[in-house]
C-alpha cells in the first residue's frame, strides 16, 4: 500500500495506450484508446489536492478538477460525471480536443518534471464511462417555466448555452443549418481525435433533458430571425467564425489550393456518408501536399491528408516551434503520422501556370515583439525557395462572418466584424439588442472548444437574469 | 497616565477643578477629576469625551482594550521585540480554513500596539515587528509609517525559492520541495538558491528607496510612525465608505513627544535577581565542594525565580541530579514571588515556610520543594492555598510537598515529579505524562483531562469527585485494603512522608485515623494503563 500522499511519486503519469502509426494512418479512428477503471483510479490518485489548484484556474470553465479526480480515485463515477457537468456541458469533447498541455495539464504543479496528471484523459473517461453505464445527468430538481429560447448555431457555445438552460427549467430550441449537431465538433475537428458517435450521444442526452433541435434550418434563410426574436422569449447567437484568413500572395486562387475548412468539411461529409454539393470531396491520395499554417486547423488538415493517403505532407509555420500555436499533443501525433514540419518559412507566392506546382517560401527570424506581444517575423533576404506541391490547403485562421441581417436586428459590431456584447455582470454576453445574447467564436474571434462552451454557459446566466430568472449553475 | 495628561491640559485652559467640573456641566465632581488626575479613578469613556470637549482637546483614539493592551505587558515584562501577525499571508502552509476567518489586519494591530506602547512610554524599549502578507516595499513603508522598525516575510521570499502556494506543507508532499521533509523531493524537485530570495529581497529594497525618495525621507527611522505622510482615500464600494480608518492613522496625541521606535540596546529587566545572586554567592563553595549544607534566607513576593540560579550552577558543574547524594537545603521564610524552585535540580531542598506566588517549580527536575505555613499562622492550612497557579507546570522530576492547597491547573504536564498537597483547583494534572500526584483533599472541576500518564491519589471527602473528573482519558477507582495492598502501602508512605516534611496537622489526622480514611481515597490512572502496572511503572521509572 502506497502512501496516499506521495503517489504521484510512485506512480508515474501514464498516458493511455495509442494505437500505432501503422495503424491509425489507414483509418479515421481515435487514436486513443480509453482508461480502464483502474487505471483512471490510479491516474486520478496522482493529483496533489494542491490547496491552490492551478489546474482550475487555468482552465477557461474553471472545472472542479481535484474534486472530480478524488471522486474517480475513490470510484464515485457517477458522482465525479455529475461533478464534471457542473462546470462544463461538454466534458468528454473537452477531454478529447482541449490542448490540456496549455491549459489545464500545463498549469499543474505536477507539470515540474514529475509529470502532469493526466486530467484530459480522465475527464474523458468519466463521462464516456459514466454514460456507457446509463448515468443522465439529473433533472429531477429542475422547475419547468414558460420561457422559451433560440439558440442559433450547435455548435460548442449553442450547446453550452442550451444545456445550462434546459437545466434551469427554460426550453431551448437550437437551429442550425447542417443536418448534425456540434458544428465544428462535427465538421471540423476530424474524426481521429472526436469520433462522432460522441456527438450524437450528447444530442440524445440533450434530447433527454428536454432541449430540442431544429436541423437543416439556416436562420435568415430558411426562417426569418424576426419570427425568432418574435416567438421565443431571448435569442442566443452562437454562430461561430467562417471567413478564412487568406495569404495575400499570388496564386491563391490556382486550382490545387484548398481552404482548410471545406477541405475538412468534405472528408467528414465523406465519412458520415452525407450528400453536401456545396463541399464536394477533396482527395489528397498520392499528392504531394503542402500545409500553410501551425494552428490546430493546420494539424488538423496535416493529419487528414496523411489518412487519405498523400505522397507527402509539409507543413510551413512562419515562427519557431516554441511559438507555434497547435497542440503540442497534435504536433507530436502530426510527427509521428509522417508530417514534415518547415519553420521559420513564410509563404510568399503559390507557383504554377495552370495549377498548383509548387509553394515559394522565405525564411524569417523572430524580430522585436509586436503590439499584441508577439514577436513578429521578419523575412531574412535572399533565402528564397521553392517547394514542389501538388495541393495546398491554407489554415491561417479564421474570421468573423456576420451575416447582413445583423445590422436590421441593431446587433452592433466591432470594427473586425466580433459581435459587440455587454461586459456587466448583470446583462453578461446581451449584445445591443437587449433580447438577443451571443457568445463563442463570433464574439471573442476564432478560439477554442473550451473557450466557447464558457461563453454559451455565461451568456445563458445572462439571458435567465434577463429573463427574471435566478441561475442555479 | 491619563492623570497627567489631564493636569496638564487643565493647566493650559487656565481651568481649576472646579471651573472644569462645572464646565462640564455638573457630569463629574471636581474631586472626581482631582482623582483622575493622582491616577486613583479612571474616566469612563463618555466622561473622557466631556473631559475633552470641556479641555478644547480632541479625544484621541484610546485604543481598544487588545492587541495594544498585551503588548504594553509584555513590554513590561521585557521583551525586546514584539510581532504583531496580521491575518493576510499565512505562508501557504495551512489548508484553506485555518487562513481564513482569523486574525485581523496588522494594519490595526500594529496601529494600537505603536500607539499604546508611545502612550505607556513604552516604546523606546522595545522593537515592534510586523507580518502577514507583506510582499512589496510599498507594504514596507505602510508599516514603517503606521509603526514597524521590523518587518516579517514569509510567502513571499519562499515563492521565490520555488513555492507555488499548494497549501499542502501540512501533508509533507510539496511537490516543490519546499515544505517537506521528503528526501526525493527535497533533493530532486527543490530549486531554491539563497540568490533567489537575495533577489527578491533587493527589489524589495529598491522599491522602498523609490518611495522613501518620493516621500523626502533618508532613512526608515525618519519614518517611523508618522502616519501624516498616509493619506485616506474615500474606499470604493458602499461598505469601504462606511470604515473610519483614522483611529489607525491617529498618534495618541503624542506628536513629538515619544519615540516613535527603539532607542534602548536591550529591554533589561527590573528585577537583578539579587537575592539569587547572593545565594549563589553563599554556596558556590558548597557546590563546587560537592559538599552540600544548610542555608536560610527570608525571601519577598518581588523575589522571583529563587533557586533558580543555584539550580543551573548546579547543573551546570554536575548535571541535573549530580549533587542528590548531598544536598544543599535552604530554609527559607516569608512569601515567595513568582516561580520558586523553577527548574530545581536534583541535590536542591527548598524549604519554604510562609506561601508561594504561581509556577512553584515550573520545569522541576529533581530535588525537592516543601512548603508549610507560617509557624504562627492562625488558618486551616488545607483549607487555605498555600502556592499559585500552574505549579509544577511540566515537571520532569523532584518532589513537592506543600501543607495547603494548589491553585489552579496544578501539575500541568507533571511527566514525573512526585507531589503532595491538600487540595488544588480546577484542571488539576491536565494533560500529565507521568510522576504521581496526591491531593489530600477537594479538587476542583476537570480533574485529569488529557491525562496520559503517571497516576494520582485523591482523597473524596464530599464523595462528589467523579463528578469533578475529565472522564475522557482517565478512570477511577476506589483504594481498599483488599487486594490492594501495594498501593495503600504506598499511599500511607506518602501521607508519612508528607507530614514528616511539612508537619501538617491534616496529615497526622489522616494517619491516625487510616483505616477510616483509605475508603475515601481514589486511584486515578489512564484508561490505557492496567492499576497493576502503575507502582511497578513507578519503581522502573525511579
Amino acid at each position: 500500500m502506497t502512501d496516499k500522499y506521495m503517489q504521484f511519486l510512485d506512480v508515474p503519469r501514464k498516458d493511455p495506450d495509442k494505437l500505432p502509426v501503422e495503424v491509425r494512418i489507414k483509418e479515421f479512428r481515435e487514436i486513443y484508446a480509453p482508461y480502464t477503471a483502474d487505471a483512471a483510479g490510479q491516474q486520478a490518485g496522482r493529483c496533489l489536492s494542491c490547496g491552490n489548484p492551478f489546474c482550475e484556474w487555468k482552465c477557461p470553465v474553471h472545472n472542479y478538477i481535484p474534486n472530480w479526480l478524488a471522486l474517480v480515485n475513490e470510484g464515485k463515477l457517477f458522482e465525479a460525471a455529475e461533478l464534471s457537468h457542473q462546470t462544463n456541458s461538454l466534458p468528454e469533447m473537452c477531454g478529447r480536443i482541449c490542448p490540456q498541455d496549455r491549459l489545464c495539464e500545463g498549469a499543474c504543479t505536477l507539470n515540474d518534471g514529475i509529470g502532469a496528471v493526466s486530467i484530459g484523459s480522465i475527464e474523458k473517461y468519466i463521462t464516456d464511462e459514466a454514460f456507457k453505464q446509463g448515468w443522465k445527468p439529473d433533472m429531477s430538481n429542475v422547475v419547468r417555466t414558460n420561457k422559451r429560447v433560440a439558440v442559433v448555431g450547435a455548435g460548442p457555445a449553442g450547446l453550452a448555452c442550451a444545456d445550462v438552460l434546459v437545466r434551469n427549467g427554460v426550453m431551448p430550441v437550437v437551429f442550425d443549418r447542417y443536418s448534425k449537431i456540434g458544428g465544428l465538433l462535427t465538421f471540423g475537428i476530424p474524426p481521429f481525435k472526436l469520433e462522432k458517435d460522441v456527438v450524437e450521444k450528447r444530442r440524445e442526452i440533450m434530447e433527454g433533458m428536454g432541449v430540442e433541435f431544429r436541423l437543416n434550418v439556416d436562420v435568415g434563410r430558411d426562417i426569418t430571425f424576426e419570427r425568432l426574436t418574435e416567438e421565443f422569449d431571448a435569442v442566443f447567437l452562437g454562430m461561430g467564425t467562417y471567413t478564412f484568413v487568406k495569404g495575400g500572395f499570388a496564386g491563391e486562387d490556382l486550382p490545387g489550393v484548398h481552404e482548410a475548412l471545406p477541405y475538412l468539411i468534405s472528408n467528414i461529409n465523406r465519412e458520415l456518408g452525407i450528400d453536401d454539393a456545396s463541399n464536394p470531396f477533396i482527395d489528397m491520395r498520392d499528392k504531394r501536399v503542402v500545409v500553410l499554417g501551425g494552428g490546430d486547423t493546420g494539424m488538423d488538415c496535416n493529419r487528414t491528408a496523411i489518412r487519405q493517403g498523400a505522397a507527402s505532407v509539409t507543413c510551413t509555420y512562419r515562427r519557431d516551434e516554441d511559438n507555434m500555436p497547435g497542440s503540442r499533443r497534435d504536433y507530436k501525433n502530426s510527427k509521428e503520422e509522417g508530417v514534415t514540419f518547415l519553420f521559420n518559412r513564410q509563404p510568399v507566392e503559390i507557383v504554377g501556370s495552370d495549377r498548383v506546382q509548387g509553394v515559394k517560401l522565405v525564411e524569417t527570424r523572430l524580430g522585436r515583439p509586436g503590439p499584441r506581444g508577439r514577436r513578429v517575423p521578419e523575412v531574412v533576404p535572399g533565402t528564397e525557395e521553392t517547394i514542389e506541391a501538388d495541393a495546398v490547403i491554407i489554415a491561417f485562421g479564421f474570421l468573423p462572418s456576420p451575416p447582413d441581417w445583423f445590422v436590421r436586428q441593431q446587433i452592433a459590431l466591432h470594427a473586425s466584424g466580433r459581435v459587440r456584447v455587454s461586459a456587466a455582470p448583470t446583462t453578461r454576453f446581451q449584445t445591443t439588442n437587449p433580447k438577443v445574447f451571443a457568445g463563442g467564436d463570433m464574439v471573442r474571434g476564432s478560439d477554442l472548444v473550451v473557450t466557447a462552451v464558457f461563453e454559451g454557459r455565461e451568456a445563458a446566466q445572462g439571458i435567465l437574469r434577463s429573463l427574471g430568472l435566478r441561475a442555479t449553475g | 497616565m491619563i492623570g497627567h495628561r489631564l493636569k496638564v491640559a487643565r493647566s493650559a485652559s487656565g481651568l481649576s477643578l472646579r471651573g472644569l467640573a462645572d464646565a462640564m456641566g455638573g457630569l463629574v465632581s471636581a474631586q472626581a477629576i482631582g482623582k483622575y488626575e493622582r491616577n486613583e479613578d479612571m474616566p469612563s469613556s463618555g466622561v473622557l469625551i466631556a473631559l475633552a470637549a470641556a479641555l478644547h482637546v480632541t479625544e484621541e483614539l484610546v485604543a481598544e482594550p487588545g492587541v495594544g493592551t498585551v503588548a504594553a505587558g509584555v513590554a513590561k515584562a521585557y521583551a525586546d521585540l514584539i510581532t504583531i501577525s496580521g491575518y493576510d499571508g499565512g505562508t501557504g502552509a495551512s489548508p484553506l480554513s485555518s487562513i481564513k476567518y482569523a486574525g485581523t489586519p496588522w494594519e490595526l494591530g500594529l496601529a494600537e500596539t505603536h500607539q499604546t506602547l508611545r502612550a505607556n512610554e513604552l516604546r523606546h524599549r522595545v522593537r515592534l515587528q510586523t507580518d502577514g502578507g507583506l510582499k512589496t516595499g510599498l507594504d514596507v513603508i505602510k508599516a514603517a509609517l503606521i509603526g514597524a522598525e521590523s518587518f516579517g516575510f514569509g510567502t513571499a521570499p519562499m515563492v521565490a525559492l520555488g513555492c507555488k502556494y499548494l497549501r499542502i506543507c501540512h501533508l509533507n508532499n510539496c511537490a516543490t520541495g519546499v515544505a517537506t521533509q521528503h528526501n526525493v523531493l527535497r533533493t530532486k524537485f527543490f530549486i531554491g538558491l539563497p540568490e533567489m530570495a537575495m533577489n527578491y529581497f533587493k527589489f524589495v529594497a529598491q522599491e522602498c528607496r523609490e518611495i522613501m525618495a518620493a516621500l523626502g525621507v533618508r532613512t526608515i527611522a525618519e519614518m517611523i510612525g508618522h502616519t501624516e505622510l498616509l493619506a485616506i482615500l474615500p474606499g470604493e464600494t458602499p461598505k469601504q465608505r462606511k470604515l473610519d480608518l483614522k483611529p489607525v492613522l491617529a498618534n495618541a496625541g503624542l506628536v513629538g513627544a515619544q519615540p516613535q521606535f527603539c532607542t534602548d540596546p536591550r529591554n533589561e529587566p527590573f528585577d537583578k535577581g539579587v537575592l539569587g545572586e547572593q545565594m549563589l554567592r553563599d554556596m558556590s563553595g558548597a557546590i563546587a565542594g560537592k559538599t552540600g549544607g544548610e542555608f536560610s534566607y527570608a525571601v519577598s513576593n518581588f523575589h522571583r525565580s529563587i533557586g533558580a540560579r543555584i539550580s543551573g550552577e548546579i547543573a551546570k558543574r554536575w548535571g541535573n541530579n549530580g549533587m542528590s547524594a548531598s544536598p544543599l537545603v535552604v530554609n527559607l521564610k516569608g512569601s515567595a514571588g513568582q516561580s520558586f524552585g523553577v527548574w530545581n535540580a536534583g541535590g536542591l531542598h527548598l524549604h519554604l515556610e510562609g506561601e508561594a506566588n504561581d509556577y512553584v517549580g515550573k520545569g522541576m527536575a529533581g530535588g525537592r520543594i516543601i512548603l508549610k505555613p507560617h509557624a504562627r499562622s492562625a488558618f486551616v492550612a488545607r483549607e487555605t492555598i498555600i502556592m499559585g497557579n500552574t505549579c509544577l507546570y511540566g515537571a520532569t522530576g523532584g518532589e513537592l510537598y506543600a501543607a495547603g492547597t494548589a491553585g489552579e491547573r496544578f501539575a500541568v504536564r507533571n511527566s514525573g515529579a512526585l507531589a503532595v498537597v491538600e487540595g488544588a483547583g480546577d484542571h488539576c494534572c491536565e494533560y500529565m505524562t507521568g510522576g504521581v500526584v496526591l491531593v489530600l483533599g477537594r479538587t476542583g472541576v476537570n480533574f485529569g483531562a488529557g491525562f496520559t500518564g503517571g497516576f494520582a491519589y485523591v482523597l473524596d471527602m464530599e464523595r462528589d469527585f467523579v463528578d469533578r473528573y475529565n472522564h475522557q482519558l482517565i478512570d477511577i477507582h476506589r483504594v481498599s485494603p483488599e487486594g490492594m495492598g501495594t498501593h495503600v502501602q504506598h499511599l500511607r508512605g506518602l501521607i508519612e512522608q508528607h507530614t514528616d516534611f511539612t508537619g501538617s496537622v491534616w496529615g497526622i489526622q489522616l494517619l491516625n485515623d487510616f483505616r477510616t480514611y483509605i475508603g475515601k481515597f481514589w486511584v486515578v490512572k489512564p484508561k490505557a494503563a492496567a492499576i497493576d502496572s502503575l507502582l511497578v511503572n513507578l519503581r522502573r521509572a525511579a
